[in-house]
Order: structure tokens, then C-alpha cells, then sequence
């Protein structure tokens, strides 16, 4: 396939091949906000109609504050606003609350950017360590509170843990933890990067103070965008306007937002998530398919002998973490290809999105794969065991 | 158009005229760059449904008759639409 200009290639991966890359799965766009990339891809293409009070999310042609306030509502939270992806939630709710020196509770399996939002922040991060069965419990949540209290002779000023993880996929006690939040009065940051957009979500029914949400990771948008979520409680603090007034001209640009920098997701990547918004709200009714479609392929995955899920079982997560270091990795300790012999495999059966070359353990996502292309994938992993001499039960 | 891409985010602005969401019937006369424009865009986003048959029956591309019958309604109307532009801007 031709490269558009000098090395760019043409990306069709989605239309060639069946991709089970664990970041990849619920980012792909759908046809509608494809078209809003073609026709809104200029730069400032969401100023078309930028009239008083100048601020992105007050404009009304195309509907861009009439999609906050329906975003809103789809999280079942007060105030919400898009963002260049979910680090941008963290870091605008971390530097709202969090002064230097404060501790924030996040969880063993949080992603590095909750740490760098705190570090941004000046705060201190400390883990709420996993149970075995690598979940996050609510009694473990203010275990670490009463330590925390205890070493710092203060309670942490804020609680941020993942809905569902990165690492294993798997779902932690975030309604218990928001219990646990409200009793010691502390905020509760609930990270949805990972179901907000493929599962229903209800910030209020969690009991979250703050929701944070992937475009690209969950909601079929472009990268980078984000959203992220307040109660009315909070969000005069969060989105709190600029006070700031120049010592020279007197200028002063009331109506900005600090913690967004003025406007945020502009253009062509905040178009197509508002194209894909109709979509999402249909898709998410249909999770309980795609949880359907996963415990199939994992059951068939582990017909394998030696195979094994790290994540926990049944599955409730698309994204799972796998080990085949008792079977496709004995095959690649004497294969000429060694551990890329099972990308190879997979290749040639027009599958990708595994970690090439990793035979021991890796992470996979099923995300919007139909039925049939579950049967293929569970299949063509069948085929590479039994074409290599392991047993398929 | 805006109908054609369909949401109800579409539907909802061509309350408002000239519509600027995805719709190019701004009023500016009926001439012949406009009518061109127009199904440039159609084509383009005719064929982005074509892209998401592609992606919805990889690898194998096995077609349910639902799906032979959307391909053929996208090829009739792309070329329609590059008759259209050939028309208009070539002849």
C-alpha cells in the first residue's frame, strides 16, 4: 500500500487485519466520527461560530455545549468538559486539590500518569496494595488511609482508583472505595478510562466526586482526548474561571477556565467524539456481549494446554492479561524466530496487536470484534498450538 | 447530507439555516463548484462506509447478503457522484 507523503504509511491495519492490541480495541472510530475527521480536520475548524462568551464549550453551531450538557448526563455527573486525553482529568482535578506535600491514595495498579499528576502537583503518591486476587478492596482503601494518616499526621487530599486497570483488566471495589471516601471526607477520583464509553457509567451512582474518561481508549474518538467529570460540590474549584488581570494592558479573559488553559479539545479530534456519541450510547447497552464474547475466546484460549489468564475469571473486562510460558514459549525456546514465531503465526493468519515477540506473558483485547471474528481468533490460536506438536483439549 | 451521515447531533443543527454541520447547502447560490463539493464529500463519506464493511468482515471478507447489498448501494452512489463531478468540472 502507498505512503501518503515520505514514510507515512497508509494505516489499514483495522480493515486487514483482526487487532487485538490490549490500548488499541475501543479507540477505533466509528464511520461517523471517520467522516467528522474528513470534513472538521482543518486546525481551528470548531471556530467556525465562536461567538461571546468565546469559550469552547459554549459554542452552539456545531452542538459543542449542547454535547457537554448531554455528556453529562450520560456519566450522570454535574459538569463535565473534554480534555487531550484522561491524564489531563487527573492533572486538572490534582492541581485543583492536591497542595505541595499531600498525600493522595491511588492504587497499586494505577497508570503512570495518575503519578505524574500528583508528582505536578506536588502531592505524594501512596498505593493501596492488591488483594491476591489482584483487586483493589475498599477495606484495603482505608487501611491505607488510617497508615497514611498515621505517618503523615494528615488525611490524604485525594483518593484516585482505576474502575478497571491497565495491567490485568481487572474491576476493583470503586463503589465500596467511594463509601470509604465519603466516611473519612475525602474526594473520590474514580478512573473510568477503561469503561466510560463501552460500559454504562453513573458517576453519582458510584458515588465518585470525579469521573475521568479516554477518548481514545474507550470513547471511538482520535488521540489525544479525554473527558472529565465533576459533581457541583467540586467543580467551582475545578473549573474555576481566571482571576488574573495584566499589571500593564488590564486585560483579563473572565470567562477562561485555569485548569483548562481556555479552551481545550478543539477541532477535529472533539468533532469526531461528538460523532461517535450517538454510537457510544447504544454500544454501551451491548456490554454484556462483549464480556459474552471474551469468557468464549478465554475458554477456548485455554483449551491450550499450559496456557493461562492472569486476569481475574469470568471475565468482565474485554482487556485480559494472558501467560503462554508453558506453551507458545517452550515452542520459542528452539525456533529459529524464537518468541517471534508466534507474531509470525499470528500474522499470517491476519491477526496482530499482540506484544511482537512476547511468548511469556501479554495482554489482549477482544473489544468490538464480532462473533465471527472471536471464532477466528479463538481458532487460529488452536491451529498455531496443534500445528506446533501442544495439546488442544 | 447531514441526514445521510446520520445522528441525531446532524439532525438536530439543520434546525438551523445556513447549516454549518457537515452540510453544504450554505446559502450561496446553487453553482457548480458547490454541486461538486457536495458530492466530493458523499463520495468520501460513502466510501468510509465501505472502509467499515471492510473492517467489520476481516479477515475472511465473507459478505451476509445485508452487507452485498450496502456494498452495491455505496459503488452505485460513488458513481453517481464522479459522474457528477466529471460533469460538472471536466466536460
Amino acid at each position: 500500500m502507498r505512503d501518503i507523503v515520505g514514510g507515512i504509511e497508509t494505516r489499514a491495519r483495522e480493515e486487514l487485519f483482526i487487532n487485538i492490541h490490549p490500548i488499541q480495541a475501543a479507540g477505533r472510530l466509528t464511520p461517523n466520527a471517520m467522516k467528522a475527521l474528513i470534513a472538521y480536520g482543518d486546525g481551528y475548524s470548531t471556530c467556525d461560530w465562536c461567538r461571546k462568551p468565546f469559550r469552547l464549550d459554549k459554542i452552539c453551531r456545531p452542538p459543542i455545549q449542547e454535547f457537554h450538557s448531554e455528556l453529562a448526563k450520560f456519566v450522570g455527573m454535574d459538569e463535565v468538559r473534554v480534555v487531550p486525553g484522561a491524564r489531563r482529568g487527573f492533572q486538572a482535578v490534582t492541581s485543583s486539590i492536591v497542595k505541595s506535600g499531600d498525600p493522595v491514595i491511588v492504587s497499586s495498579l494505577a497508570h503512570y500518569t495518575e503519578f505524574l499528576a500528583v508528582e505536578d502537583a506536588g502531592g505524594v503518591v501512596k498505593e493501596v496494595p492488591l488483594n491476591k486476587n489482584n483487586i483493589i478492596t475498599a477495606d484495603a482503601t482505608a487501611q491505607k488511609i488510617e497508615d497514611v494518616k498515621k505517618e503523615a499526621g494528615k488525611l490524604p487530599a485525594l483518593i484516585m482508583i482505576d474502575h478497571f486497570d491497565y495491567m490485568f483488566g481487572n474491576e476493583h471495589d470503586i463503589y465500596g472505595i467511594a463509601n470509604v471516601a465519603k466516611e473519612y471526607k475525602i474526594p473520590f477520583l474514580c478512573n473510568c478510562a477503561y469503561s466510560l464509553g463501552v460500559m454504562p457509567i453513573n458517576g453519582k451512582e458510584i458515588g465518585a466526586d470525579f469521573i475521568v474518561g479516554s477518548g481514545h481508549k474507550s470513547f471511538a474518538s482520535p488521540a489525544p482526548s479525554g473527558i472529565v467529570a465533576s459533581t457541583k460540590e467540586w467543580a467551582d474549584k475545578v473549573f474555576r474561571t481566571t482571576q488574573m488581570v495584566g499589571d500593564v494592558t488590564k486585560r483579563k479573559f473572565g470567562i477562561k477556565e485555569v485548569e483548562m488553559l481556555g479552551c481545550t479539545l478543539m477541532g477535529g479530534n472533539l468533532i469526531a467524539m461528538m460523532a461517535s456519541f450517538p454510537e457510544i450510547k447504544e454500544r454501551v447497552k451491548k456490554w454484556d456481549d462483549e464480556v459474552k464474547k471474551i469468557n468464549y475466546f478465554v475458554n477456548e484460549f485455554l483449551k491450550i494446554k499450559g496456557n493461562k489468564v492472569l486476569s481475574e475469571m469470568p471475565r468482565k473486562h474485554t482487556l485480559t492479561k494472558v501467560d503462554t510460558t508453558e506453551s507458545f514459549d517452550v515452542v520459542a525456546q528452539t525456533h529459529k524466530r524464537r518468541g517471534f514465531f508466534l507474531s509470525d503465526e499470528l500474522s499470517d493468519r491476519r491477526i496482530l496487536g499482540e506484544f511482537f515477540g512476547a511468548t511469556r506473558a501479554w495482554k489482549l483485547n477482544t473489544y468490538g470484534l464480532t462473533w465471527d471474528q472471536i471464532k477466528y481468533l479463538a481458532n487460529a490460536f488452536q491451529e498455531i498450538a496443534r500445528k506446533y506438536g501442544i495439546n488442544v483439549a | 447530507m447531514a441526514e445521510q451521515i446520520g445522528s441525531g447531533l446532524q439532525t438536530h443543527l439543520c434546525r438551523c439555516e445556513p447549516c454549518p454541520w457537515l452540510h453544504i447547502k450554505i446559502k450561496m447560490g446553487n453553482n457548480m463548484s458547490q454541486k461538486s463539493v457536495e458530492e466530493t464529500f458523499e463520495a468520501l463519506f460513502a466510501l468510509t462506509d465501505l472502509r467499515q464493511i471492510f473492517r467489520e468482515t476481516k479477515p475472511t471478507y465473507k459478505l451476509n447478503d445485508e452487507q452485498k447489498e450496502k456494498v452495491r448501494k455505496i459503488i452505485e452512489s460513488v458513481r453517481k457522484n464522479l459522474l457528477t463531478i466529471e460533469e460538472e468540472l471536466i466536460k
